[in-house]
């Protein structure tokens, strides 16, 4: 579970979290969405504690990444706007790497790695090094690095981008069967016809301020909007 | 979990630059190239003289490809920011590959002593430089390789792309380079106080090495403890720096 509590983040004077407050719940997928620079991705990397906050706090799980960052980053998988990679790593490599990382053994590792594999479809990109892999391919390797060790919160940021169709399909239905096993997912996205289907609770921030909460009927509702598309238009103009 | 971290870090930074043929290849250069030379030369008195200068620098130039790579390059791929998400200190992320530009910095070390010792059989310098006095080189160079791979690990910690990584390693390249030239134009005593002065020291300990003299152990053990505490310093910087957030996003 992620509780964010009166979070303050600026940069070079300039606010880019303003007193942001928000529940991800267990069990629950939390869409965050806002127009760009509106402070979601600084907000994802508040939560993981990449960055410290001026004011206010986050907990992940009741723990405050401020104060305790790796035992955070323990109960975290994210998958954040960079899909950086090592050129001369094979997929199977960058899986291994980040799995020992994250501390877990070679037995786990390989059940792992193959469950992954078969999950985005990846077994014939698996021995292949990363140089040349096409944005699809580096996605699907960041967000199967994200998952590695299978953690309680997941923080993805515009997973979808650069996926084909079967992909993105693969990637709902994993995200529906994380959300079954108890699994907190908060998705940050701009294709709001994906955020509408997949989200039980969304969170418009703009700003740096959150605009509304609620699930997608909601915010429907709240702005009078027959999709969610126009409901974000009304909130955060 | 987080006490191997720096070992699983070592591992794969080793394997992705020994896959790294190109930058492999141009660091290799600088380790046949002054040994070459000095055996070209070897008709001038002075031949010898340059050595002292080229395996300091192979020390750094072993280092620089890699450093450059496991910082900036970290940095430029995108790949930094993931990397920091995981449940691991940055000091146990810094210490891994500074493990890691040491081994390369080592090889380039020991390749460049391996084509100097090609170069004293093939030629008749092993009469003015016994074939011996390069496990002495060896032992006054070896602290060098800590030093040099801390060193050039905390410029490229401030780059943020590899080419600015270029430019600043290459200043940084100036340094053993004109202290082992100026030092053998301006020769100072070998004497505990210029043992101690990082690289001036090394220099002063080769020279004498190239002479036939071998210099006396407590300087050497003085002039690798200095240069050892320096690296220990240069890489607690690296890991203070990769825990701030400007240097991370900026």
């Amino acid at each position: 579970m992620i509780q964010a509590d009166n979070l303050h983040k600026s940069f070079a004077g300039r606010p880019a979290v303003d007193g942001l407050t928000f529940s991800a719940a267990d069990g629950v997928i939390t869409g965050l969405i806002g127009p760009n620079g509106s402070g979601k991705t600084t907000t994802l990397r508040l939560i993981t504690g990449l960055l410290r906050p001026h004011a206010g706090q986050v907990l992940v799980d009741r723990i405050n990444p401020a104060l305790d960052p790796i035992g955070v980053r323990r109960r975290i998988g994210a998958l954040t706007d960079g899909l950086g990679n090592y050129p001369r790593l094979t997929a199977r490599e960058h899986l291994r790497y980040f799995g020992k990382l994250r501390g877990m053994s070679t037995v786990e590792l390989d059940s792992r790695i193959h469950l992954l594999l078969d999950l985005f479809d990846m077994h014939q990109i698996a021995d292949r090094r990363a140089q040349g892999f096409s944005q699809g391919e580096r996605m699907k390797l960041a967000l199967a690095t994200a998952m590695i060790n299978d953690p309680p919160n997941i923080l993805l940021d515009e997973p979808a981008n650069g996926l084909d169709v079967a992909s993105v399909r693969a990637l709902r239905a994993l995200l529906e069967r994380l959300r079954a096993a108890g699994k907190c997912l908060l998705l940050s996205s701009h294709v709001m016809a994906e955020v509408a289907l997949l989200c039980d609770a969304v969170i418009v921030v703009a700003r740096g301020k959150m605009v509304a909460q609620g699930s997608p009927e909601e915010l429907m509702r709240l702005s009078n909007a027959r999709s969610l598309e126009e409901a974000f238009m009304e909130l955060t103009a | 979990m987080s006490s191997h971290a720096w070992d699983i870090v070592f591992r794969k930074e080793v394997r992705d630059g020994l896959r790294d043929h190109r930058s492999l290849f141009s660091a290799s250069i600088f380790c046949w190239l002054g040994p070459l030379l000095v055996g070209i030369l070897w008709r001038q008195p002075t031949a010898l003289a340059l050595l002292p200068a080229f395996l300091m620098i192979t020390t750094f130039t072993g280092a620089m490809n890699i450093a450059n790579d496991v910082m900036a390059g970290e940095r430029e791929r995108g790949s930094l920011e993931p990397l920091l998400m995981n449940p691991v200190f940055p000091a146990d992320l810094v210490l891994g590959k500074w493990l890691a530009i040491c081994a390369f910095s080592l090889c380039s070390l020991v390749l460049t002593l391996l084509v100097a010792l090609t170069v004293l059989y093939l030629t008749p310098l092993s009469a003015r430089m016994h074939p011996s006095a390069l496990l002495w080189m060896l032992a006054a160079t070896l602290p060098l390789v800590p030093f040099a791979a801390g060193f050039d690990l905390l410029v490229c910690t401030f780059a943020r792309t590899p080419k600015e990584g270029n430019s600043y390693l290459g200043v940084a390249f100036l340094v053993p380079m004109l202290t082992g030239m100026l030092a053998e134009f301006f020769p100072v005593r070998l004497r505990a106080v210029i043992a101690a002065v990082p690289l001036l020291g090394q220099q002063r300990m080769l020279s004498a090495l190239t002479r036939g003299e071998i210099p006396h152990l407590a300087w050497l053990a003085l002039s690798g403890a200095v240069v050892l505490v320096l690296a220990i310093a240069a890489v607690a910087g690296a890991a203070r720096l990769l825990a701030q957030e400007k240097v991370v996003f900026g």
